[in-house]
């Protein structure tokens, strides 16, 4: 199971924001999920960008030698 | 051609299988992750000042003596050549971009020009990234229903148990 979360900008003003999401994400990785995150850029007041959708066609690309059945959720 | 930061993964992959890339974008829309993530940089922008303005002329065009109808007629891009130095000439012909055609009749409404041997100078780049993408255990994967399921039926009629 990959999970892919888009974190908060490694920026101070995102720092709390960021530290709760890592957080998730340990609990997740010790719980056996594969978890891949991509630094976000912030974008307006109060909101920041954090698009993983080439990140995760690439890698279903990839995994589609390997695999018969994948299954997306969000 | 792009210079949206989310693609910067995939210039990474590229690179890690031992394909160049190049990224192709003006600066001001160029990510600093892509442009760290690739191997080279073009800049589009002094190629974008070569070219014109398209200017669009509206025509009254009379169908049948009474129908009016209003047509756009794009005027056909004009840039000079010989303005470009051998770098810039490489490029712009690395981009499939040709001089456009000139017809010599009437109510041509849009011109085109594409020649076809120019505009696809590197044909073999596309079929190798996706061989890349296939050639991994000599399974593409294309038909990817029912193979677990023909197992499942396969086993299942050995062991007697109904599927």
């Amino acid at each position: 199971m990959v999970v892919y979360a888009g974190l908060p900008p490694a920026i101070p003003t995102w720092q709390e924001e960021r530290d709760k999401k890592n957080k998730f994400m340990y609990w997740l990785r010790s719980n056996g999920f594969m978890v891949v995150t991509k630094d976000g850029a912030p974008a307006e007041e109060g909101h920041y960008k954090a698009n993983v959708d080439v990140m995760m066609a690439i890698d279903a690309l990839e995994l589609s030698i390997e695999i018969g059945l994948m299954s997306l959720s969000s | 051609m792009t210079g949206d930061a989310d693609f910067a993964y995939l210039a990474i992959k590229l690179r890690r299988h031992g394909i160049r890339v190049e990224v192709a974008s003006v600066a001001q829309n160029l990510g600093h992750i892509l442009k760290s993530a690739a191997n080279d940089v073009i800049d589009l922008a002094p190629l974008f000042r070569t070219f014109e303005m398209m200017k669009v002329e509206r025509t009254i065009v009379l169908h049948n003596g009474n129908h009016r109808e209003a047509i756009d007629r794009a005027a056909p891009v004009n840039f000079d050549r010989t303005a470009l130095n051998r770098d810039q000439l490489q490029r712009l012909d690395r981009l499939g971009v040709v001089d456009a055609a000139v017809i010599d009749r009437q109510s041509a409404i849009t011109v085109i020009g594409i020649n076809l041997n120019e505009a696809f100078p590197e044909p073999n780049v596309a079929p190798a990234v996706i061989l890349l993408g296939l050639d991994g255990r000599g399974n593409d994967r294309i038909n990817a229903n029912n193979h677990a399921i023909k197992m499942t039926r396969a086993s299942s009629s050995d062991s007697g148990v109904a599927p």
